[in-house]
């Protein structure tokens, strides 16, 4: 630990506690993120995308950037679930883009009116969400599980 | 395609039944699950309350379908298999449509005849018709969205009840601001489709191109961006009620569509071959003239006849006699409270003020004056100078041409009036938006205010207008 992950400035501000997530590839760890890079919120369960916005335990922030590397992973677990507490860290830490799965209309307006872009609806795991934006092709709705994870369990 | 879409129920009948067809005639919400708590299979009725469609979401974990309050913490389906008895909680889901639903679930483990469990049966019934009067029980439909003692109104509450028990269509008449949407409402509420959604379409809020797909689904891949199924609003409206406001705004080849459905209440979704029977009852309401867009040709007139089984007019605010005093108290009260005010009632000038003023924006605009009264008052008396400037500047001729857009079955109304009126109706919009504006120094919200529009309406006549900039 130490050497793959970035420390997360300010994090003492927030209720939340701060868990460092170590990246994989140590190339993309740089200090120095282009201008050209968006900021993403993914709210978690476990390792997937929670199936409500505002019972998330936890969320992850991820920066990438315009060659579609993800530069900066931190995960973030929440005091409480809420919404609103969600909404207020989005603002707080500038995010540019939520990626969620079930998202009441009264939050997505509100984040759209805070300009920030949201795509929900979407159900898979973190990482191969992570994938889907740096080849920018996800949309909203998305269901990013694979034949194999479809498949049901014989007893 | 779910593998388990085309399974045969054999036995119970002389002949093989399709499972699916058979969970599709419940009225309920039914989610089929496997051991595992994936969807195997969804009913159309839990299809149209969640927005899934079946097809996409076999195989995936259920919490990702139904989205619960409890998914995350108190998951029905581990105490069901815990228990491996039936469990029922309250709770409520967040559809597709972004919508929040208070459900009452039902999950029952299925096993198999040496006691094992093999799966899970899930029922969702929709509470949203349980739980508004709850919420609004100081708004029931009845009693507190239309209140009245003309004789005019009278006769609306009285019809509103006996026209809910039957299933014919209905056509809202009355300028804007009479309470269209209210009384589509109250008759959803007071029929017996009241458990099923009402799903109220704008037809003059979307482009052409948007609507036909927004109203009737569409297949994957119809167009380009159509990279799933999508229900249609009317297939979310099984066994409910579908209110099409601004049904004179709906695009003529639109109408041809509507007119098919409603005909045989089969749908094709945009890009689909097959036919799917949506069981509705439509409300559609207007502050148009259908009977003069017929003439002109922007109506279709077998469309208006088959809409036009029922038809009921609301009257403008100046046909109801005192009710204009009723609605001035009840709406201070209504403010008084929201707002945490002491005003408790209005004085004589102001009062006498507000009866000799028109409303042009019927109910709506009493509302708005009321509501920017009880704002500005900081006594307990309503006074002159804490209504609008523009209710002194009234002028009645300037505002005589609000009615020529409006229905022709006022009998109040001159024809020839309304006939030289109607003619120039657009620029006079045109204008009548423009000194607005101007008086409400460019901000839209107050300027829809003076007009007795919303924000929304005052928006889309000025795109229509093309006055955005």
């Amino acid at each position: 630990m130490g050497q793959g992950y970035l420390v997360a400035k300010n994090e003492t501000l927030r209720d939340g506690i701060v868990k460092k997530r170590p990246v994989d590839n140590p190339k993309k760890a740089q200090p120095e993120v282009p201008a050209v890079s968006t900021k993403v919120l993914i709210p978690l369960s476990g390792d997937d995308v929670a199936p409500r916005f505002d019972l998330a335990p936890e969320a992850l922030v991820a920066v990438i950037r315009g060659d579609g590397a993800v530069v900066e992973e931190k995960t973030i677990i929440l005091p409480h679930a809420s919404a609103e507490a969600l909404c207020n860290l989005i603002l707080t830490e500038k995010v540019d883009m939520v990626v969620c799965c079930g998202l009441e209309e009264e939050y997505y307006q509100y984040l759209c009116w805070k300009k920030v872009k949201v795509i929900d609806s979407v159900v898979g795991p973190y990482t191969r969400v992570l994938d889907r934006l740096s080849q920018g092709n996800l949309a909203s709705g998305d269901i990013l599980l694979d034949a194999r994870e479809r498949r049901f369990s014989k007893r | 395609m779910s593998p388990f879409s085309r399974l045969e129920i054999r036995g119970l009948y002389s002949s093989p039944v399709a499972l699916t067809q058979f969970l599709d005639e419940i009225s309920l919400g039914i989610m089929v699950l496997s051991a595992d708590r994936r969807v195997m299979l969804l009913n159309r009725a839990l299809e149209a309350l969640t927005g899934f469609v079946q097809e996409e979401v076999a195989g995936i974990p259920c919490c990702f379908v139904l989205r619960s309050s409890l998914c995350l913490h108190g998951c029905q389906l581990k105490q069901a298999a815990q228990g491996q008895e039936q469990v029922c909680t309250e709770a409520n889901i967040v559809n597709k449509n972004r919508q929040k639903i208070p459900v009452r679930l039902t999950v029952s483990p299925i096993l198999d005849v040496k006691g094992n469990l093999v799966g899970f049966v899930e029922s969702v019934e929709d509470l949203r018709a349980l739980a508004t009067p709850a919420d609004e029980a100081s708004q029931s439909f009845l009693a507190g969205k239309l209140l009245g003692r003309s004789p005019e109104m009278q006769r609306i509450l009285k019809v509103i009840p006996v026209i809910a028990e039957t299933d014919s269509s209905v056509l809202i008449t009355g300028q804007t601001g009479t309470g269209k949407d209210c009384v589509a409402e109250a008759i959803h509420h007071a029929s017996t489709r009241t458990k099923g959604p009402f799903i109220k379409i704008n037809c003059g809020a979307l482009p052409e191109t948007l609507l036909e797909s927004e109203l009737f689904g569409h297949q994957k891949g119809a167009f380009t961006g159509a990279v799933e199924n999508k229900p249609g609003r009317f297939r979310l409206a099984h066994n409910g009620t579908v209110y099409l406001t601004e049904i004179g705004d709906l695009p003529l080849n639109l109408q041809v569509k509507l007119l098919s459905f409603l005909d045989d209440k089969v749908l094709y979704p945009l890009g689909s071959t097959t036919g799917v029977h949506v069981d509705v009852r439509m409300v559609a309401a207007t502050h148009r003239n259908l009977e003069k867009m017929v003439m002109k040709g922007q109506f279709r007139k077998d469309l208006l006849f088959r809409l036009n089984v029922i038809r009921l007019h609301l009257p403008p605010l100046v046909q109801r006699g005192d009710d204009r005093k009723i609605l001035l108290d009840h709406f201070l009260h209504l403010f008084n409270h929201r707002f945490k005010k002491k005003v408790t009632e209005f004085s004589h000038e102001a009062k006498q003020l507000l009866l000799a003023y028109p409303f042009p924006g019927n109910v709506r605009e009493l509302r708005n004056v009321v509501e920017y009264a009880v704002n500005m008052c900081q006594g307990s008396k309503i006074r002159r100078e804490h209504l609008p400037a523009y209710i002194f500047e009234y002028d009645p001729d300037a505002l005589e041409y609000e009615d020529g857009d409006d229905n022709g079955l006022m009998a109040s109304q001159s024809t020839s009036i309304e006939q030289t009126q109607a003619a120039n109706w657009s620029d006079a919009e045109r204008k009548m938006i423009l000194d607005a504006m101007v008086k409400a120094r460019g901000r839209r919200t107050v300027a829809a205010k003076l007009l007795g529009w919303g924000r929304a309406t005052l928006w889309r006549k000025m795109k229509h207008y093309g006055m955005e900039s």
